[in-house]
């Protein structure tokens, strides 16, 4: 079989299992759509004449955020459930390859993380004055890079922590740094921060979502997209070098 | 030509050597037993054969080729039973199998794979209801799925009952009447004698006993034992005997002619042996033996060691 068809039934069975889970689904659904969507739309409603700005700055921070859960917190459970119920040393004993069933897992988990920010995105242009972007085409891909580095650093969560347990957990101090960098806590919070750690911050790959996907809603120079491409292609180049050298198949007994 | 080949193949974990430096060639279409107690380096083995480990030092050539380097062309062409693999619970037998042939080559029709490891009647069931022989099953379709040249079953018939376990042994032999070669592990030595044609012994790392399973067995005692009359003496007795309460057990490598020379005997004493079993050397006997002699071994060394 080619490594593509390999990756894509991988793909398929991780959906298949998904979408059959209806808790897993509702779950994240409805969180996804609370938190990217309700939380929007209810400061929209209190404000008195909502800004286009706001909005867009509330949008995007708390896409990062369900970004980050629903690609690098998903990842790193559902990786660690599979190694821990000896599923990935089941699925190597057939003919796939390791990158088959890695590839496969991420491209299942990317399309869900797109699946729900385009809802997302979806209830704020229709309920809010929000617009939708100039470049789609570019938002789409944004979302959809950003996605596939954050499950990659998932996937690093799913090897480093030590306790499978501790997994979903242990991604929430990355959680809330990548809102907190984004902006997710809105503009007040955001200015309180000493100017290192705004760098810092920015350095995270929703940072560079941010800044992608803000030039994607408000169009500009497409040189502009350097810097946050840099800065992307580092974080999928690090956390690629650790799963090739680092990635577990069977439980630490 | 050797389906399987393994040239001074070694394999530790940290301090462990759970491999050492062993070599054995298995014909294809011969069914090999890879047998030895827990620990002794059945299951890494399987897995240095599977391609799931590197070796430390040494070959391994599965149909030719290295399962490292070649991973794919191996995989394609082999079957793997693991002792231990996990499933998704919410699938039923059918669906799991059905899920599977998108992974495999040139697979079966899910219905034939059910079929064969007998769960056909389960293929409506969800696996996390099935029982851990019925998974075991499960886990031999799955290992059918692509009609593999090399089949590995590491404890195959853990869990089954035994008209389950006869099953599977009738699907081992048919898989080997039609040219596939199979290495197995277990620990029922009938399932070993019953099933192989060639076997390795394994104790600690090494292989203890290995070759033909018949000569093998040819070359060991068998031994004939009775209740010893109560009026005879073990040193009355026309063959050297050893006592254990009241049953005395005679060795000998023709044991059939030394139960007649026993029979021959009491009957000119008007005396009866009560009990009489005559036994030709068995997988198990060797096994215990082998057994007996590593712990009397790692006694000594322990005592030796102590001392030093």
């Amino acid at each position: 079989m080619t490594p593509v068809r390999d990756v894509l039934a991988v793909a398929r069975l991780g959906g298949r299992l998904f979408w059959r889970d209806g808790r897993a689904v509702g779950g994240v659904a409805v969180l996804g759509v609370c938190l990217g969507a309700g939380l929007p739309l209810l400061v929209t409603a209190s404000l008195r004449s909502p800004d286009v700005e706001v909005v867009l700055g509330m949008h995007l921070g708390l896409l990062a955020t369900l970004l980050t859960i629903a690609a690098t917190t998903q990842t790193a459970v559902t990786l660690s459930a599979r190694r821990e119920s000896l599923v990935l040393k089941r699925l190597r004993a057939s003919g796939l390859s390791g990158r088959a069933i890695v590839g496969g897992e991420l491209v299942n988990i990317v399309t869900q993380a797109a699946l729900l920010s385009a809802l997302v995105s979806v209830i704020l242009y229709t309920f809010t004055s929000l617009p939708p972007p100039e470049l789609p085409l570019l938002f789409a891909a944004c979302v959809v890079t950003v996605a596939g580095v954050l499950a990659l650093i998932g996937v690093v969560f799913s090897i480093v922590t030590r306790r499978p347990d501790l997994n979903a957990p242990a991604t929430i101090p990355f959680m809330l740094a990548s809102a907190l960098g984004a902006g997710a806590y809105g503009p007040f919070v955001a200015g309180l921060l000493p100017g290192w750690v705004r760098w810092a911050l920015d350095l995270l790959p929703t940072g560079a979502m941010v800044e992608i996907a803000g030039l994607a809603y408000g169009g500009g120079e497409p040189a502009t997209l350097t810097g946050p491409v840099l800065n992307l292609t580092v974080w999928a180049l690090l956390a690629l070098v650790a799963v090739r050298f680092l990635f577990r198949w069977d439980p630490r007994r | 030509m050797a389906a399987i080949q393994v040239n001074h193949l070694s394999k530790s974990y940290g301090s462990f050597q759970a491999v050492d430096d062993i070599s054995f060639e298995v014909e294809a279409g011969a069914v090999f037993a890879l047998l030895g107690r827990n620990g002794a380096g059945k299951t890494t083995t399987i897995e240095l054969l599977t391609g799931f480990r590197r070796p430390d030092a040494g070959t391994v050539r599965v149909l030719g080729l290295d399962p490292i380097r070649d991973r794919a062309q191996v995989r394609g062409n082999v079957g793997i039973m693991l002792q231990e693999a996990g499933f998704f619970p919410d699938l039923t037998a059918g669906q799991t199998v059905e899920i599977w042939r998108d992974f495999t080559p040139a697979a079966r029709p899910a219905s034939e794979a059910l079929e064969l490891a007998g769960l056909t009647a389960k293929a409506k069931t969800k696996v996390r209801q099935l029982s851990g022989g019925e998974k075991r099953r499960l886990d031999l379709a799955l290992a059918l799925l692509g009609r593999p040249d090399v089949l590995f079953l590491d404890e195959p018939t853990t869990g089954m009952d035994p008209e389950a376990r006869r099953d599977v042994w009738e699907v081992v032999r048919d898989l080997a009447a039609r040219g596939t070669t199979v290495l197995l592990t277990t620990h029922y030595l009938e399932e070993a004698q019953q099933l192989a044609t060639n076997l390795a012994i394994m104790d600690r790392g090494e292989i203890v006993v290995g070759g033909d399973m018949a000569e093998t067995l040819a070359a060991r005692v068998g031994r004939v034992s009775f209740e010893l009359p109560s009026v005879v003496q073990p040193g009355e007795l026309p063959l050297p005997a050893t006592v254990r309460g009241k049953v005395a057990v005679v060795q000998a490598a023709d044991p059939d002619l030394a139960a007649q020379t026993l029979l021959s005997w009491a009957s000119e004493r008007g005396l009866r042996l009560r009990g009489l079993e005559v036994r030709t050397a068995s997988l198990e006997d060797l096994f215990l033996e082998l057994a007996h002699n590593g712990e009397t071994a790692q006694n000594s060394t322990t005592t030796r060691d102590a001392r030093a």
